[in-house]
């Protein structure tokens, strides 16, 4: 039986991992919102044709306590602020904007 | 142009050069400071938070903004974040201008929006408790229907 060429025994084929890693858009949460769930940052699994709502929705699938906040939440889009119907992409920054109270 | 989100106490006297103009005849200075009581409470210090590099192009885009509407010659924006106690500056606002009136005007409406849009919050610490203080003047309480 032939060998298979020697760089492909010291390089295994990692591409479906790196597929799983593009099919994602990360999540930033701040104040409040980021108490509530207990983390700062995650990723959520997207796909072609979705847009801010559908991610704001898995968000709450996952973090149910932050239903209530919804109505006065905004969001980025690698930082810029978008409406929820904006379509999203694969490797964006979606953050998670509670009312802000900075300044004094 | 001066935008900084930094977590150094801030000083008035780089922001006051960076908008000086030969053109200017007045530079108007903002400092917002930590108050020690807030509707009833007694306040014991204030923790703020940002998403930093949103918060400066925001402030950068209220800026240029500002530019527009009172023909500032420069502007400079800059927000302090982490523990900041009682009497501490949170938000420094400096702007140039030809003559004295835009630089009140331009300072005021530039500090009403850093507080409706930069993505900054804050944290109130008191004796007995803290609280995230979700703003009234933000753009997210009772976000226009056409942001939801």
């Amino acid at each position: 039986m032939k060998q298979p060429p020697r760089s492909r025994l010291l390089w295994p084929n990692f591409s479906c991992l790196r597929l799983q890693s593009k099919d994602v858009i990360t999540v930033l949460l701040f104040a409040s919102v980021a108490d509530k769930a207990g983390t700062r940052r995650l990723e959520i699994p997207v796909q072609d044709g979705e847009t801010v709502a559908h991610v704001r929705d898995r968000l709450v699938e996952r973090f149910p306590q932050l239903e209530p906040m919804v109505p006065n939440l905004l969001f980025a889009l690698d930082e810029e602020y978008v409406r929820t119907t904006e379509p999203i992409r694969a490797g964006q920054t979606l953050a998670v904007i509670p009312p802000v109270s900075g300044g004094c | 142009m001066l935008t900084r989100v930094t977590p150094d106490p801030l000083v008035t006297d780089e922001a006051v050069a960076a908008v000086g103009n030969p053109a200017a005849g007045a530079i108007g200075v903002f400092l917002g400071v930590v108050r020690d009581n807030n509707l009833g409470r007694r306040v014991q210090y204030l923790d703020y938070e940002a998403y930093p590099s949103m918060a400066e192009k925001v402030m950068a885009e209220i800026g240029r903004e500002a530019c527009e509407k009172f023909a500032l010659i420069d502007f400079a924006i800059l927000h302090r974040t982490g523990r900041l106690e009682i009497g501490e500056a949170s938000l420094l606002i400096a702007v140039s201008t030809g003559h004295r009136a835009e630089s009140f005007e331009a300072g005021h409406w530039i500090v009403n929006e850093v507080k409706k849009r930069v993505p900054v919050w804050k944290k109130e610490v008191w004796e007995d408790g803290e609280e995230w203080i979700e703003g009234p003047e933000s753009l997210g309480v009772q976000a226009p229907a056409s942001m939801r």
